[in-house]
């Protein structure tokens, strides 16, 4: 069974469809890149699998280890082990970084059956990541994301990404807004974080971040489809060509 | 309402007070403010006066006073710090008021002024008997720590008056917090008048929480007035009482004058809380800073008038002032009003008032992270007055202003995920 499968969804926003007739197999170990044009839906598609409610789901299904995930809370799907990393991370001033993630961690660990971590460990974990992802300490202490330019605000999603270890990782274009040096970075958060038993859905515009992270599968998006898949050489004939060949042979 | 009960009660008492019988003469003249006038269009000053007269026939019996001594003795850790000031029902106490070094305490006879019906419960906090005193700290004298002023009641019929005035001789510091309580008695009012005179370049930190019950009055006035470079700071936090009047008004004297208010006030059930603040920029070069922040579910309401008055001459006045509110509940309610009056020139002054809900994103981003849903709304309603407390840089006092906010957030248990 796929760890995510997804199939035939129409999801709507606003009393617009954007999503019409997706279908996606993601299974345990694999990297999945989806491309494709400004407006085609790749935000939508991340946010109806986290749970948003802003978006309506008007048919077909989603499933994560065969479970319906459209059925369940976000939250719910959070302790299922889906995380997203937002294309725009929200502050959140007056919530504190280290303790929401606490929470988050052992809102996580009870879904799994096991025990909280105390508040020592968590530090000594949370310490241990951050700086793998070159972050300084002192983000810890502040409110999520408070203050934080957008190259910070990305390296927290992977951060976070990193101490809940979830099963199915959601990135939405966190390799925009990044410099050179922060991409790999981010990449490399990425990487240390690949494992047969995880996958990851990478949503991005450029085939920039494919560089670093070497995607299974590449998937292009246009009109609330996927209307191609490929390898990785796929991104780069996108790199080169642009979408519209592949929109013009869709078309056809 | 009929003043004369109050009139009678008076002359059987034959108050003494300088002022006292004038206060009372201007009342019967002026009447109670009704829903007409601007200052008392949303709250009820009815009911309020009724209360304090008839806690004026009513003595309170001089074993519920010994039992309020022992609540407060009880509590006393809780207002460790330089010193404190214990009125139960108004009436200084001796045993349990500790006057911190550098601060004097002397008795007076100033009679409040009076302006009119508008004042009306201030005519009141003259008119009938209350603690009369001015706290006073010489030029150059910083009184290290906090000076706490406990406003303790003793019966359900009890009436806490007090008439202090609070004056800074020039570069004084000190900082008070003011804590309203009623120790469980179910009932009382608190009615208060504090006159803050600040010197050239005073500094006054001016704390207030109150976390009342609710069937408990409180009706507040600061009358502040800075001079040159004097500074006066206050953070209110209201999370208790059923009616609730603060009165905050501040004149900016001399060039480069500053005062920053801040004040949180949380509304559940029927509470009705009040916030009336003026500042006068009458010196040039003066700045203000307001923020309050309501947070309002039930059927609560609350109530936002900030007045900014820039004076003829108050060049280069520069007021800032904003309130945000959360309205939690179909029923709840709030009437904000901001008033900017500016007669002077190079003036810089901002507004905004807000009305909203929780935000959807930090919700979604919260409860995305596997935090359920009421957990996400109780930190969001906590993180939204959090930054007004962070203005509170003693660390016991934070807390304890952290404990009366959460506490008012029903089923809150999560203090430890604020920053
Ligand atoms: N909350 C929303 N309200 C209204 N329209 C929306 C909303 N979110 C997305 N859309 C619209 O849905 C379409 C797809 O958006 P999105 O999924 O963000 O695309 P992408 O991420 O591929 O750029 C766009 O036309 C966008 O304007
Ligand atoms: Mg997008």
């Amino acid at each position: 069974m796929a760890l995510l499968d997804i199939n035939d969804l129409h999801a709507r926003v606003a009393g617009t469809d954007i999503l019409k007739g997706l279908s996606l197999s993601v299974n345990a170990g694999e990297v999945h890149a989806i491309m494709g044009p400004n407006g085609s839906g790749k935000s939508t598609l991340a946010n109806v699998l986290a749970g948003r409610d802003d978006y309506e789901v008007t048919a077909g299904s989603a499933t994560l280890d065969g479970a319906d995930l459209l059925d369940m809370e976000p939250e719910e799907r959070a302790h299922a082990g889906v995380f997203l990393a937002f294309q725009y991370p929200v502050e959140i001033p007056g919530v504190n970084n280290t303790y929401l993630l606490r929470a988050a961690l052992n809102a996580v660990r009870e879904a799994r059956g096991e025990d909280g971590i105390s508040a020592v460990d968590f530090m000594k974990l949370a310490r241990q990541k951050m700086k793998a992802m070159e972050m300084d300490a002192g983000f810890l202490n502040r409110g999520v994301n408070e203050g934080f330019s957008g190259g910070e605000k990305k390296r927290n999603e992977v951060f976070q990404m990193s101490v809940l270890e979830p099963r199915l990782c959601l990135l939405d274009e966190t390799d925009s807004g990044l410099d050179i040096d922060a991409l790999k970075v981010v990449a490399e958060g990425v990487n240390a974080l690949r494992s047969p038993d995880r996958a990851f859905v990478l949503v991005t515009h450029y085939q920039r971040l494919l560089d670093y992270i070497e995607p299974d599968f590449v998937h292009v998006l246009a009109g609330g489809r996927i209307i191609r898949s490929g390898d990785k050489s796929l991104a780069l004939e996108l790199e080169a060509r642009g979408y519209d060949w592949v929109l013009e042979e869709a078309a056809a | 309402m009929n003043l004369s009960a109050l009139e009678q009660a008076f002359d059987a008492r034959e108050a003494g007070r300088a002022g006292q019988r004038e206060a009372l003469d201007a009342l019967l003249a002026s009447g109670l403010p009704t829903r007409k006038s601007e200052l008392w269009k949303y709250t009820k000053a009815a009911p309020l006066a009724e209360f304090a007269i008839a806690a004026l026939t009513d003595a309170t019996p001089a074993a519920d006073i010994d039992a309020a001594r022992a609540r407060v003795a009880q509590r006393a850790d809780t207002f460790e710090g330089a010193g404190r000031l214990v009125f139960i029902d108004g009436v200084l106490d001796d045993t349990l008021t500790r006057l911190p070094e550098g601060v004097r305490l002397e008795a007076t006879r100033t009679p409040v002024a009076s302006k009119g019906a508008d004042d009306a419960l201030a005519l009141i906090n003259a008119a009938l008997p209350g603690a009369d005193l001015a706290l006073q700290v010489d030029q150059d004298v910083s009184v290290n720590g906090v000076l706490h002023i406990v406003h303790a009641l003793a019966a359900p019929s009890s009436l806490g008056q007090v008439r202090l005035a609070v004056e800074l001789a020039p570069r004084a510091s000190l900082t008070i917090a003011e804590h309203f309580a009623n120790d469980g008695i179910g009932a009382g009012m608190h009615n208060t008048v504090v006159a803050v005179q600040l010197a050239e370049a005073a500094t006054l930190h001016l704390r207030r929480l109150q976390a009342l019950s609710a069937e408990t009055l409180q009706v507040t006035r600061i009358e502040a007035t800075l001079a040159d470079n004097a500074s006066l700071d206050t953070v209110t936090v209201d999370a208790g009482g059923k009616t609730v009047r603060n009165d905050l008004n501040v004149r900016l004297e001399g060039p480069g004058a500053r005062v920053d208010m801040r004040g949180v006030y949380l509304g559940n059930d029927k509470q009705h809380i009040d916030n009336h603040t003026r500042v006068d920029h009458v010196a040039r070069d003066t700045i203000s800073r307001e923020d309050y922040r309501g947070i309002l579910r039930d059927r609560s309401r609350g109530v936002f008038n900030g007045k900014v008055f820039v004076h003829k001459g108050a060049d280069g006045t520069d007021a800032a002032q904003s309130n945000p509110n959360l309205l939690l509940s179909d029923h709840a309610e709030i009437d904000t009003k901001p008033e900017l009056e500016i007669y002077a020139d190079d003036v810089k002054c901002a507004h905004g008032a807000t009305v909203g809900q929780i935000d959807e994103t930090s919700l979604f981003y919260l409860r995305s992270r596997g935090i359920d849903e009421a957990t996400a709304i109780q930190l969001l309603t906590y993180a939204f007055c959090r930054e007004v407390l962070t203005g509170i840089e003693n660390d016991v006092l934070r807390i304890a202003a952290e404990q009366l906010v959460a506490d008012q957030i029903p089923d809150f248990s999560a203090l430890e995920l604020i920053a």
